[in-house]
């Protein structure tokens, strides 16, 4: 800063290229590689490869599988033509039924968990080979519909999909997926703990029953 | 700047970093943390926009509400008044959460499903002209000892789920609870939504 | 290292100093004035009586009305008012929201009920929609408490996609 500036520009290119000329830019990819790896390593890491697929518990009607997001208990599973109240509407002309879950939830987490969003639970019960969440859930007393569940207050939920009406049939034995997520802390800039990675974890094989067009609700 | 007058505004310098940074809140009092506002039982508390005046606070064994509505099981019921101040727009009881001391339960959007009305929750409220009405909160049997607050705000966009998340940002409205001292009846109707002064 | 330098000093800094002499009353001033993370509509106040255009639609004049409280079931302790804003619409499509009212002295604003006992009186519409290019008349009931002064504004938000969102403020003596 106190040197005396002579002629002005030829100097400051000079110093410029000189300056440009001592960066080791070959250097620059292995620092680069190096820094982001570190800082990789200090968020968390890479993405594992997924494991091997894992052995999925196996449960019957009534026993209950407990994960820190949910205890899921299946009661029954019946194929009925149509059902009020349930947020499904099967489509009779085309054949459609409606394939209706009953399941005890209980939220084992200290907060409110949704049955609906993009971080509901309502993929927690699939059934097997089918992606797709329920079409309707709701309380199986008043009939809520997509109901949140308070943590520690069990509540009996229908789920139900309309599914057509000649693939499943009375006895078939029905397969449940159910899938546990884990608890994710958000960091940095962003706050709140949200259930991510939901995976399957048991399959719960349940006699189906067909009651027709159906007197109970 | 040079020598002793160069050290001199560095430590000078540095000396007023370090009670900026003393001044500057850390930890849980950051940036979008919501502004409570501490109520008491009768006394209006006024928020941001929202308004409310807790008439009582009682946990019953079952509950009805108009429309025909009812449930069984342990559920905490807050009757209230409720109104806004600035806006009618969100203006509204978004989210209100009963927090206990081992977990945090939202208000109930269960009674709704008869009747938009049956409680305060998400009904439209006025600036300065008060409703009356209940908010109800179902909660695990085994829960009813120790503090517990109350707290109720706008909706901010999140949602009732996670109260990290659907609190930042808004003013909220908190009324400390000794839950063992709470009132116990087998039975309660919620208050409809209505206006307090017909 | 006494006087001359500190000449120098302020000469060899000159150009960051005039950037700060420029940069930080503007900052300060950015600060009170810019309201960050809030969107809202360009303003367009209007005054008492007037009528004002958007596009080719005219808005305007606007009055406000009491109504009888026990007639539209309205609680104790308020005044329900109509606000009546006079429409000729154009052929450009122009929505706009229902009209509330604002007390610019102390910054409420109430918007249009529902609830109440009321419905428009003929020829007149709750909405900014008409088939036709015959002018109608927008009302909508507003609930105010007692105690609301005289010196309101209606203001009612408009939206086209040519212009925009753009909100009418009618200055009303009622």
């Amino acid at each position: 800063m106190t040197e005396p500036v002579q002629a002005p520009r030829p100097n400051r290119f000079a110093r410029l290229r000189a300056a440009t000329d001592r960066v080791p830019t070959k250097w620059f990819a292995t620092i680069g590689t190096v820094l982001f790896l570190a800082a990789t390593a200090a968020f968390g890491g890479l993405n594992d490869v997924p494991a091997e697929a894992k052995v999925l518990d196996e449960l019957t009607v009534g026993q209950t599988h407990r994960s820190p997001q949910l205890a899921i208990t299946v009661e029954r599973a019946v194929l009925i033509d149509s059902l009020s109240g349930t947020g499904a509407f099967p489509d009779e002309e085309k054949g459609e039924r409606l394939l209706v879950l009953l399941v005890e939830m209980e939220n084992r987490w200290d907060r409110p968990l949704a049955t609906f969003g993009s971080e509901g639970v309502q993929r927690a019960v699939l059934l097997e080979g089918d992606a797709r969440a329920a079409d309707g859930i709701v309380r199986e007393d008043d009939q809520t519909v997509t109901p949140w569940l308070q943590p520690g207050v069990p509540a009996l939920l229908a789920f139900s999909w309309v599914v057509p009406g000649a693939a499943y049939a009375d006895g078939d034995p029905l397969r449940i997926v159910l899938s546990d997520a884990t608890l994710y802390q958000a960091q940095l800039l962003s706050s709140g703990e949200s259930w991510v990675d939901r995976a399957p974890a048991a399959v719960v094989t349940i006699p189906l029953e067909d009651v027709g067009a159906g007197a109970e609700s | 700047m040079r020598g002793f007058r160069g050290w001199l505004v560095g430590i000078l310098l540095l000396v007023a970093a370090w009670f900026v940074a003393a001044a500057t809140p850390d930890g849980e009092a950051r940036m979008t943390d919501p502004f409570r506002v501490t109520a008491s039982l009768g006394t209006p508390a006024v928020g941001d926009n929202l308004a409310v005046t807790v008439r009582d606070v009682v946990v019953s064994d079952g509950v009805t509400a108009s429309g025909g509505w009812q449930a069984s099981g342990t559920w905490v019921v807050v009757d209230l008044d409720a109104w806004t101040v600035r806006a009618e727009s969100p203006g509204a009881i978004g989210v209100a959460y009963l927090v206990l001391p081992d977990r945090t339960i939202a208000a109930s959007e269960r009674p709704l499903t008869l009747d938009r009305t049956a409680t305060l929750l998400d009904s439209r409220l006025h600036v300065d002209i008060p409703q009356a009405g209940s908010l109800a909160f179902e909660v695990p049997a085994d829960a009813m000892t120790g503090a517990a607050v109350l707290q109720i705000a706008q909706d901010n966009g999140a949602g009732p789920g996670d109260p990290a998340l659907s609190l930042e940002g808004d003013s909220v409205i908190e009324l400390p609870l000794s839950l063992s001292d709470l009132p116990r009846v087998s039975d309660r109707a919620l208050v409809r939504t209505g206006w307090v002064s017909p | 290292m006494g006087q001359p330098v500190t000449r120098a000093w302020w000469r060899r800094n000159a150009v960051a100093l005039a950037v700060l002499v420029v940069l930080v009353p503007a900052g300060l001033f950015a600060l009170d004035t810019l309201e960050f993370g809030t969107v809202r509509n360009a303003e367009r106040p209007v005054a008492v009586g007037a009528s004002t255009s958007i596009a080719d639609w005219n808005f305007g004049p606007v009055t406000i009305e009491p109504v009888d409280a026990a007639e539209v079931g309205a609680p104790s302790g308020t005044e329900p008012v109509v606000v009546t804003i006079r429409v000729n619409r154009g052929h450009r499509f122009l929505g706009c929201q229902a009209p509330r009212i604002v007390e610019p002295a102390t910054g409420r604003s109430w918007m249009s009920v529902t609830a109440l006992d009321w419905a428009p009186p003929v020829g007149a519409q709750t909405t900014c929609t008409s088939r036709t290019g015959i002018p109608y008349d927008l009302v909508a009931l507003v609930l105010l408490p007692n105690g609301v002064g005289d010196d309101l504004v209606v203001e009612l938000s408009t939206g086209s996609t040519a212009a925009g969102g753009l909100d009418l403020r009618f200055a009303v003596d009622r």
